[in-house]
Parts: C-alpha cells; sequence; structure tokens
C-alpha cells in the first residue's frame, strides 16, 4: 500500500509540474512533452548442473516496461520488471524464493509476488520510479533511481548506493536506490553531487557528497559520507596511459562506534581495443571488508554492500570481447579468487536475428572449492525482443 | 558484454561524424590543394547539427541505426542513438583527445580508452584509415591533378592523393573525383601497396540541405566483398549552428533527447 501511496504522490506532483509548465503559455507557444513507452520482453530458460549429476532447470520469463514523461526542464520516469519464473528453482525453494522476492531493500516497498503456485511464481517490480527536474546548472532527481558512481567495469567500491552482483544475468538494468539527489554542475565537465538514501532503520541510511572533475585527461571524483552507520571517504578516476584505459576507485570505511574496524575496498582496471576488432579487460580488487565465505547459488546473485562487494577478498578479472560480425559477437570473461582458491568462467555469444530481436547464448562456471558448491556449471539462454 | 559491443557499433558511428567535422582553413586559385580545401569546406561549417542513419548491407541482411549529432569545430561532438530500440538513447561525447559514452539503462557515463578512438568496429567496411585520414587529408598527402572527365553527368577534377612519408596512412594512392560546380566529393578509390583497389566510396543524392548542396548519401564497397557495403544518409542538416563549448557536458550527456 506504502507504495501504491508513494505513486500517487509521484503522479500527483508531476502532474502539478506539468501544469505549471504549460500555465502563462499560449496554446500556439505550449511546448509539448513526450511521452514514451519502451523495453523488451525476453525468455531466459537455463540448466545447471552440480558435481555428483544433479541438475536443475529453471525458465524465467520476463517483461520491462519504462515509461517516462519529459519535457524541457522536467522528467517522470516509472519503470517495471514483471518476471514468470518456474522450473526447480520455484519447485525446490519456491518458499524461500518468494520471500527473497516480495522483500523491497529501498525505503518503498515496491516489489510483489502477486501469483504463486509450486510451479509458477510471478514476480514484479517498480525498480524505477523518480521525478527529475532541472534547471540551469541544477538537477534534483526524487525517487527510485540508479545513482551511479563506480567508474570500473566489474567492481564499483566507489558505488555507495546502489551495489549489484556481476554474476546476475537477468539483472542488466542493474538495482537503484530510493534516493533524493541534488547536483550542481560546476563546469562543462565537473559536478558536486549529494545524495541522501534513507532507510528505515536510519542506521542502514546511505547520504554521501561527491566532487566530480576533470583535469589531464582524467576523470577524477572524491566521495565522503555516512555509509550504514560507518564513515566513508574515498576517491575514483578514468583517464588513460598511453592508447590504454586506466580505472581506479578506492573507498575507506570506518564504523562510527567501532573505530578500529577501518576497512579499504580498492579496484583498478585497465582496458584497451586492439586493432584486430578485440575489446579486453582486466581488473584487480582488493574487497578489505571480506568477513568468510557462505556460498549460497541464490546469494550469488544478489548484490552486496559497498564495503564488502565481493565473495572473496582479492579477485582478478579478466574479459575480452571480440564482434566476429556486425550481427555476432562473443565474449569471455574470467575470474580468479586466490583466497578462496576459486575461479569463475562465462563465455557469452549474442547474434542479432532481427533489427529488435536478439538471441544469446551464456555459461557460468564456478569452482568455488566449496563443500556445499564445490562446482556448478549453468548454462542459459536468452530470446529478447526490445521495443 | 552486449553493452561494449553497442560501444563499438556506436563509435564507429560516432568517429564517422568526427570525420565530417573536421575543418581546414585557407585557399588559393585551382591546384590540386585548393580543389581538397574547397571540398572540405563544403562539407562542413564551424558548428553542424546532423541528423543520419547508417545502414550496413549485407547479402542476407541489412541493419540501421538512426542518430542525431552536433558538432562544434574540430573538438567537440555530441552524439544521440534514435534507434534501433535496443540502443536507443545511448549518447557520446567527444572533448578533443576524450570520449564518454552514456548508458541509460544503468544511468552511468563510461569513459572510453582512447585505443577506441584510433581504431574501428570490426563489421563496418571502413577501415581506421578511413576514418582518421579525413583528418590530415590536406596536410599528409602530395596533390596532384591526374585529369578531368565527366563523371554520374558532372564535370569533375580527378586527383591523385599520396601519403607522405611521415605520415601513418595505410593506403598507397587515393584517387579522389571532385565536382567542378560545388567542390563535391563524388568518388574515392583507395589502393594499397600493389596497386590493387581496396575499397571505394561513392557520394550521391546531391541536395540542397541548410543552404549548402552536399550529396546525401555515401556508400563504402570493400573491393574484395562486392555484396556488402556501408551507407550513411543525411536525413537533415544544419550548419554554422549557435551552438557554444559549454554545450558539450556531462550535464548534456546524460540528458540530451
Amino acid at each position: 500500500m506504502r507504495a501504491v501511496a508513494f505513486l500517487t504522490a509521484v503522479l500527483l506532483l508531476s502532474s502539478s509540474l506539468m501544469a505549471q509548465d504549460y500555465s502563462g503559455t499560449s496554446p500556439s507557444k505550449v511546448r509539448h512533452g513526450q511521452l514514451s513507452l519502451n523495453g523488451y520482453f525476453k525468455d531466459m530458460p537455463s540448466l545447471s548442473f552440480y558435481r555428483g549429476g544433479e541438475m536443475e532447470w529453471s525458465n524465467i520469463l520476463q517483461n520491462r516496461l519504462n515509461f517516462s514523461y519529459r519535457n524541457r526542464q522536467f522528467r517522470l520516469a516509472i519503470e517495471l520488471r514483471n518476471r514468470m519464473l518456474s522450473g526447480d528453482m520455484v519447485t525446490d525453494y519456491g518458499p524461500f524464493l518468494e520471500e527473497m522476492l516480495k522483500t523491497d531493500n529501498g525505503l518503498v516497498d515496491a516489489s510483489f509476488v502477486p501469483f504463486s503456485n509450486k510451479n509458477v511464481m510471478m514476480h514484479s517490480n517498480f525498480d524505477r520510479f523518480f521525478i527529475d527536474w532541472r534547471s540551469n546548472n541544477w538537477q534534483i532527481r526524487a525517487g527510485r533511481q540508479r545513482i551511479n558512481w563506480g567508474l570500473n567495469t566489474v567492481s564499483n567500491p566507489n558505488d555507495l548506493f546502489n551495489t549489484y552482483s556481476f554474476f546476475d544475468v537477468d539483472y542488466e538494468e542493474r538495482p537503484g536506490a530510493d534516493a533524493i539527489r541534488v547536483q550542481y554542475f560546476t563546469g562543462d565537465l565537473s559536478r558536486i553531487e549529494l545524495a541522501i538514501a534513507p532507510q528505515e532503520k536510519s542506521k542502514e541510511s546511505v547520504a554521501a557528497v561527491m566532487y566530480a572533475f576533470n583535469t589531464s585527461g582524467y576523470d577524477l571524483q572524491f566521495i565522503a559520507g555516512y555509509y550504514r552507520h560507518k564513515l566513508a571517504v574515498g576517491t575514483g578516476w578514468a583517464g588513460h596511459i598511453k592508447n590504454s584505459g586506466f580505472k581506479g576507485e578506492l573507498t575507506v570505511f570506518n564504523g562510527l562506534e567501532d573505530q578500529d574496524s577501518l576497512v579499504l575496498v580498492g579496484a583498478f582496471s585497465v582496458d584497451h581495443l586492439f586493432g584486430n576488432g578485440i575489446y579486453g579487460m582486466v581488473e584487480v580488487l582488493y574487497n578489505g571488508g571480506h568477513k568468510g565465505f557462505d556460498p549460497d547459488l541464490l546469494m550469488l546473485m544478489e548484490p552486496m554492500s559497498a564495503d564488502n562487494i565481493f565473495i572473496s577478498k582479492y579477485a582478478v578479472t579478466a574479459t575480452a570481447m571480440y564482434p566476429i560480425s556486425p550481427l555476432f559477437s562473443a565474449s569471455l570473461a574470467g575470474m580468479y579468487m586466490p583466497d578462496i582458491s576459486g575461479y569463475y568462467i562465462g563465455p557469452n555469444l549474442s547474434y542479432s536475428l532481427l533489427t529488435n530481436l536478439d538471441v544469446s547464448l551464456l555459461a557460468q562456471y564456478f569452482s568455488l572449492n566449496d563443500a556445499d558448491i564445490p562446482e556448478m556449471l549453468a548454462v542459459y539462454a536468452q530470446l529478447k525482443w526490445s521495443f | 558484454m552486449n553493452t561494449i559491443q553497442n560501444h563499438m557499433i556506436i563509435t564507429f558511428g560516432f568517429l564517422l561524424m568526427i570525420t565530417f567535422s573536421l575543418d581546414s582553413k585557407g585557399s588559393t586559385p585551382e591546384t590540386a590543394k585548393s580543389i581538397i580545401q574547397k571540398m572540405e569546406d563544403q562539407m562542413r561549417g564551424e558548428s553542424s547539427y546532423f541528423e543520419l542513419t547508417m545502414t550496413t548491407v549485407r547479402p542476407r541482411y541489412t541493419r540501421e541505426v538512426t542518430m542525431k549529432s552536433w558538432s562544434l569545430g574540430d573538438d567537440y561532438a555530441m552524439i544521440l542513438i534514435t534507434a534501433p530500440a535496443r540502443d536507443k538513447g545511448t549518447a557520446f561525447l567527444k572533448r578533443a583527445k576524450e570520449i564518454w559514452n552514456y548508458v541509460p539503462s544503468i544511468d552511468r557515463m563510461i569513459k572510453m580508452p582512447p585505443s577506441m578512438m584510433s581504431q574501428s568496429w570490426m563489421g563496418s567496411d571502413f577501415s581506421n584509415d578511413d576514418l582518421v585520414r579525413e583528418s590530415s587529408i590536406l596536410k599528409d598527402y602530395d596533390h596532384r591533378i591526374l585529369r578531368e572527365e565527366i563523371f554520374e553527368e558532372y564535370e569533375c577534377w580527378v586527383l591523385e592523393l599520396r601519403p607522405l612519408p611521415e605520415s601513418s596512412i595505410v593506403y598507397d594512392k587515393v584517387t579522389i573525383w571532385v565536382s567542378k560546380d560545388f567542390y563535391l566529393q563524388l568518388k574515392v578509390e583507395n589502393y594499397d601497396e600493389d596497386g590493387f583497389l581496396v575499397s571505394t566510396l561513392t557520394f550521391s543524392d546531391i541536395k540542397e540541405m541548410d543552404g549548402r548542396i552536399i550529396p546525401t548519401v555515401m556508400e563504402m564497397v570493400p573491393a574484395d566483398k562486392p555484396r556488402q557495403k556501408t551507407l550513411l544518409k543525411y536525413v537533415n542538416a544544419r550548419f554554422n549552428i549557435p551552438i557554444e563549448e559549454a554545450f558539450f557536458s556531462v550535464q548534456n550527456l546524460t540528458n540530451i533527447e
């Protein structure tokens, strides 16, 4: 109900803003706003194989709807993610899965399971709903949004507001945060951002400022704030060494009560597009907040937190992508986690069948050196129609 | 990884735009160099706005990308993808040697590695050199008038361009057909060091856009694959638009429409 109330409030507020926009202008000069709807339908069947011969299958049928209204200064966005889950995932973990899907980690509860039985579960989630106002150098956005402070491709220690899981192949948009965000653009390439993401339990709230600017070919940023009852201070950069991209993010967390709990999370990466068309990226992560490893297949796909962003303390990731033709591309991601003697391999083949119809085949192989899940191979097929 | 693939496809279009927004100044009566100069001037203004489509044609399929682009001088450019649906809203910003890409689905700006700038996209029919060459079409070549002839009903100069030894141009020889009336580039042939034709660029559908006569369709065909080509078509163009450096900002990149 709170979600409904919140959405109603957003809609009311937006309609009054729209009214303002039209007021005082003669009909011939009215600047019409733009309404748009886009999204996709996607089906993703998968098979998972475990050591010992156990096998599971599942299917996720997904529909995404992005509604947007915008005019010169104002924008309203409502984005809905609907998924129909079926297979062993639902049959075997039904109640647990339902509980997990129903839980909305944001301030507003906008995650629902409208329908479920022992074979099929429907999950609906408003994962973006915000109003955005822009005037001269100011931009203010309130509601559920993605606040992307990360600069690296895989690991983002600077991403205080909406951490994501690299292994979640189903969620390309990545989660958002319920927040108010004020941006003041101090120059063409510089800005100050203030963002506040309150939580019901105030100690889980996040509030931070960022100053970002560009100098000598580098994007630089400094962040400071309150992160779930810790003090967080960090920096990030995106520049280049010769012709290769060079990016990095460092954040230090310290408990406000437990002063000795200093934690450093840092990652840096290098990427390059080679003359033969291969794009390559290597990233090294140090996750100082690592608290032991408790593998759980469902949790592997869940985002962790900025001060403990990954399942291991160290990780080296390498990815390569090769466009075989304008329609067909292949990529490979590999990851090594030395402290838990784990590794991950993720190949991906994508093919464009028609202009808006894409098919892809991907796999995830985990070797986690763990008693419960020593090894797992999951193979996914994906058919996606964008509109 | 799809995002990366899209970057490449789009970056390709972006580089193409940069190619078309390169500036040159000065003029003297009809020497080979002055013809090239005027040809360059005709195709651009100090600033420009284009709406265009890029079509990749293969024997069994075609794919189309629609874009809007803004440019100012050599250093500033912005591109917004308007179709297909999958890539709609993706935008690129170029300032001097830096490129940023905005991905709307994750509301994120990505700084591109410089190598992205100097390479082109695998699947296209343009080589790296086709894209970067134009920046130095005046400075990096020896130019001479080969002959005059009628090409596609236009009286043309046929010019031969040979790269200067210190340039890094891969072609050994480039032949260009330029119309005498409006200094329009009508055809380009690229040859390798063995004298073989590598690719042919033809310009057609000559029209007035925003008061200028320009070829509005550009077609690149690789010599060894005559059944495939890449087409670039201008749908709308405006030259010398009132636009400032401040337009090419991070704020605009993330909000452009």
